[in-house]
């Protein structure tokens, strides 16, 4: 338990928008050295773009959400297919007016507060480290925005470099 | 230039007049020929500029949110690529090319986790592909219009500086030769027949 709360004090603080205050290879190691084996095998499968809440019933909370969200971006998908005006149920209405980037940073914005609001009556448990982890993914993914590595990616699909001829 | 050799016959006048004749019958169609490419030539490379303003106005619009396309979930790069480019043959100006028609795209499927950009990116990403395939189909029809735009030019420099004025040549020479055969045929006549008469009156 000392150990649990020496991770969570130890810590540096997440906030949306800002870089990530430590990587992925530095916070696994911070939480090896405190955690038992098997609370550190499931921190290192908690993932959310692969959320299983079966496995992860700490978070059972957050599925519905989760569940939510995927059930907006099929109807998201839908309208756009069928050329109709969506109907959002949870996520913010604004989304809808805005530009695929400000589109993700809301949704991933929405992920971060529900995160934020998630039950924590004990502040040292393992949940919060699950919810951290799952907050630096978010900044994480957030940090990998960049203007110019997305207009280096486009060009390489568009304009594939041409396979030299084997002689 | 090459020494023209000449049988100075009545037969080969008249072959030269007809080749004089054929040629200047075919000069104005062969200019109007190079006038037709040059024209054609001009308006797909007009289109292709066009395409390449569009080309820019896309990624203009899409510069808002390109940063996206980096982001560290998705590999925006195994989603899409061109399967063929669909084209048909048409005679343009007189000469067969092949004009664009569309692109197969082999589009991976977008499964319900996909975040919701990648949509857009793909449709992005159509979009250009489609104008670069098409200008690359627009590149390859103004080769081979500046292919036959080069031997329409050499057909017309033969006719003006070879075969017209070589015609002329061969007509004008021979036509000189023969006066100046008739002329001498005349003059012996002339002299045989006082010869004639002289025997015949000594």
């Amino acid at each position: 338990m000392s150990n649990l709360i020496y991770l969570i004090t130890s810590l540096p603080s997440l906030s949306f928008g800002q870089p990530p205050p430590l990587s992925f290879d530095q916070f696994y190691l911070d939480a090896k050295e405190q955690l038992s084996n098997k609370d550190f095998e499931t921190l290192h499968k908690i993932d959310l773009q692969l959320f299983d809440p079966e496995k992860f019933s700490a978070l059972k909370e957050f599925f519905p959400y989760m569940e939510a969200l995927k059930w907006e971006m099929n109807n998201l998908r839908e309208a756009r297919k069928n050329d109709r005006t969506p109907t959002l149920l949870s996520l913010p209405k604004n989304m809808l007016d805005q530009n695929p980037l400000e589109r993700e940073k809301t949704i991933m914005k929405w992920q971060w507060d529900l995160l934020s609001d998630l039950d924590m009556t004990d502040p040292f448990s393992l949940k919060v480290v699950f919810v951290y982890k799952l907050k630096l993914q978010i900044l994480h993914r957030l940090h990998s925005f960049n203007p110019s590595k997305g207009l280096e990616i486009l060009e390489v699909v568009v304009n594939p470099p041409k396979k030299e001829k084997e002689i | 230039m090459a020494v023209l050799k000449i049988k100075y016959t009545k037969t080969e006048r008249a072959k030269q007049k007809k080749i004089l004749k054929v040629s200047q019958r075919m000069l104005p169609l062969f200019e109007a020929m190079e006038k037709s490419l040059m024209g054609t030539i001009n308006t797909i490379a007009e289109r292709i500029e066009s395409i390449k303003e569009a080309i820019e106005m896309n990624r203009n619009h899409a510069s808002p949110w390109i940063a996206i396309l980096s982001d560290s979930w998705v590999d925006i790069t195994s989603y899409i690529s061109v399967k063929e480019i669909i084209t048909k043959p048409v005679d343009v100006a007189g000469v067969r090319v092949y004009q664009f028609e569309k692109v197969d795209f082999d589009v991976a499927p977008i499964s319900e986790d996909t975040p919701l950009w990648v949509d857009d990116a793909i449709e992005l990403m159509k979009d250009q592909l489609q104008l670069l395939a098409e200008i690359k189909v627009l590149l390859l029809q103004i080769e081979l219009l500046e292919e036959e735009l080069l031997e329409v030019r050499a057909r017309i420099k033969l006719f003006e500086n070879r075969r017209i004025p070589m015609a002329k040549t061969a007509i004008r020479k021979i036509s000189q030769k023969l006066q100046d055969d008739e002329r001498l045929m005349i003059a012996t006549a002339k002299v045989v027949k006082t010869k004639l008469i002289e025997e015949v009156q000594p």
